[in-house]
């Protein structure tokens, strides 16, 4: 058995979209009865960490539209996807932030003796899918918000989370043209005054062409969306950090095979020898229904028992 | 021949209140509900024909959206549940779970009516393979290849064979997803040419909000089977009057379709359907010259909305396609 978790925004069930539409009075206390029980999901699915869903976040970026310095843009597609988000406007200093993700989190509803994950944007995805109208360069910029999360995730290890997930797809979506070196210097300063292990997640690309580059950043570990990465590509390198396999494909309702998934998986772990091995959704799972976000989580906690990786 | 300018709309409006409101009431009997969409379908084309337009249909006022209403009557395709858009706006996505098959001419009953109706050329929009695939899970197929050019062969081309076989001049299929994947522009390109293989009518490829501005689009433009892309651009351009490269920022892309010797038609979006904001007659008609002066045959030049109106009322929607009109004709006034 290995760990797992499957970090990001989850979907709405229906009563709850209905719900959003009404402007109702019950829908605080609606978003907190069914986060618990997705968070019932993955202790039902028996994921090594739990998440708070983050029903109420529209999009990854939304919490931080209330950092001074910062305004709400235009809808944006998000990468490939039929969805959409709001850019962020950098108009001026960023202030006021440390807690922003912290507060936007349902602490309360976690249970106590699980291990707590957390995701949020990486500093060059935020760069990258946002807008700069203050900073006077690119580097600026991305220092500026890689401070800002390195802020933020600090407060979250006082919060006692262990893992903090960067969601990472510009880097993979654009993995033929990043600066590596600007990246690196970026994730290591989010990293530096933080505890928590820091994960950087690449998804919605290819990223067999850097992925040895990603490997010599000194962040925790890295997590690999596997619909998007063919397996083969990376498995022939040995990875010292921690390594997590997005094997749940969360772009397709098609389920995967446990026994099938579960071998190709560690006999990856087998030749990689990550320090520690984990494995998760692909990305989050808002792209699937509500009914199928539930079976995914299933099929996520009977993979990582059926994994044997010492 | 045919004159400069020839105005056309491009799909949905927002269906009237008092037709939803019927629609789902239980106690009212299916005869009568279709009586009742004859009668939105009826009002929506003469308003349309008396604000002046050439090219009608009737707002699709009988499908519940162009994704989930074709997927209903496809087989192989079964509802999952809903998916987000964005914030609280979510659609019905289907997973394909077996080979797609075209049971039923499941537009035909609309354009009879259309075409009974009205006097002017009717335009029947159908939502295209690449399009119904992309926002579908695909379990069944090998690959997404094998699934769009099976929905274009085995059941967009029979439903638009059927179309043309009860009298259907023009087909406007609507791609919205068309650019979303720049890596699978051929898969997009082959799917149409599929679509109008053995065809002989006229096809118009609309495609809209996937990104790139048509970068991804315009290599392709040239081998596909099409007489015209009905395409947005009103939302990116400035709202500065003037036929100068300098204003027309949007419509800058037309520069590159000439530049690949794309010589066929241009539905041109020249009004933003995603904002109350009124474009002014004489907007419109700048649009329209800067394209003429680009691309060369006023004629070729359709002047359109950027998209369907159903996110705006229908007194803007009206009044927006009003100014298509006017528009148009201002710019024919400027060529003469």
């Amino acid at each position: 058995m290995i760990k797992s978790f499957a970090l990001g925004i989850y979907p709405r069930s229906e009563k709850l979209i209905a719900t959003t539409r009404k402007n109702d009075k019950k829908l605080p206390s609606m978003f907190q009865t069914e986060k618990k029980k997705l968070i019932s999901e993955q202790q039902k699915a028996k994921l090594s960490y739990v998440c708070d869903p983050l029903l109420d976040w529209n999009d990854m970026f939304r919490p931080f539209a209330h950092v001074k310095g910062i305004m709400l843009g235009a809808l944006n597609r998000f990468f490939e996807t039929n969805t959409f988000y709001r850019k962020l406007i950098v108009n001026d200093q960023l202030n006021g932030y440390g807690s922003v993700v912290k507060s936007n989190l349902a602490f309360s509803l976690l249970p106590k003796k699980k291990d707590v994950a957390v995701c949020m944007p990486d500093p060059y995805t935020f760069v990258d899918l946002n807008e700069n109208k203050f900073y006077k360069n690119r580097s600026d910029y991305l220092f500026a918000i890689a401070d800002m999360l390195g802020k933020e995730a600090e407060i979250l290890t006082k919060a006692k989370v262990k893992l903090i997930q960067l969601n990472a797809p510009s880097i993979a979506y654009n993995a033929g043209s990043v600066d590596i070196s600007l990246l690196r210097d970026a994730l290591e300063r989010v990293k530096r005054n933080v505890k928590s292990k820091v994960y950087l997640h690449l998804y919605f690309g290819n990223v067999s062409k850097i992925f040895s580059k990603l490997l010599d950043i000194k962040i925790d570990g890295l997590s690999i969306d596997l619909s998007t990465t063919d397996l083969n590509s990376i498995a022939g390198y040995k990875v010292d950090n921690e390594l997590c396999l997005g094997a749940v494909d969360a772009m397709n309702t098609k389920m995967e095979n446990v026994k099938d998934t579960a071998k190709t998986v560690s006999d990856a772990f087998d030749t990689m020898e990550p320090k520690e091995a984990y494995i998760s959704t692909s990305c989050d799972l808002e792209f699937l229904p509500y009914e199928f976000a539930v079976k995914k989580l299933s099929k996520l906690g009977a993979i990582a028992r059926s994994v044997r990786y010492d | 021949m045919i004159r400069p300018f020839p105005t056309q709309e491009i799909g949905s409006l927002k269906k009237p209140e008092w037709l939803l409101e019927l629609v789902k009431n239980e106690n009212i009997s299916n005869e009568d509900k279709n009586k009742a969409r004859n009668d939105a379908a009826y009002l929506n084309l003469k308003t349309l024909e008396d604000i002046g337009l050439d090219v009608v249909y009737d707002g699709e006022v009988r499908r519940v959206e162009m994704y989930e209403y074709p997927v209903r009557y496809i087989d192989g395709f079964e509802f999952a549940g809903l998916v987000r858009s964005w914030d609280n706006k979510y659609y019905k996505k289907a997973r394909c779970v077996s080979k797609v098959t075209y049971k039923t001419d499941f537009h035909l009953d609309e354009f009879k009516f259309v075409k009974d109706n009205s006097k002017k050329i009717v335009k029947v929009p159908v939502t295209g393979p690449y399009t119904l695939a992309d926002w579908s899970y695909n379990e069944f197929y090998r690959n997404k290849e094998e699934f769009v050019l099976e929905l274009a062969r085995d059941v967009v081309r029979p439903l638009i064979q059927d179309l043309v076989r009860h009298g259907a001049q023009v087909i406007q299929i609507d791609e919205p997803a068309a650019t979303t994947h720049p890596a699978e522009m051929k898969i997009f390109a082959d799917a149409m040419n599929e679509c109008a293989k053995g065809i002989d009518t006229k096809i118009i490829i609309h495609a809209c909000y996937s990104g790139n501005e048509y970068q991804a689009l315009v290599p392709y433009m040239m081998g596909i089977k099409a007489t015209q892309f009905a395409l947005e651009f009103a939302n990116r351009d400035s709202w500065k009057l003037g036929v100068g490269d300098d204003v027309r920022n949007g419509y800058s892309v037309l520069k590159d379709f000439r530049k690949h010797g794309y010589n066929g038609e241009i539905g041109l979006g020249v009004v933003d359907v995603h904002v109350d904001d009124m474009e002014s007659v004489e907007l419109v008609r700048d649009r329209l010259l800067y394209a003429a002066k680009v691309l060369g045959d006023p004629a070729k030049v359709y002047a359109n909305p950027d998209c369907g109106l159903r996110t705006r009322t229908r007194s803007v929607a009206f009044e927006k396609i009003r100014r298509v009109v006017k528009g148009a004709e201002l710019a024919r006034e400027a060529l003469s």
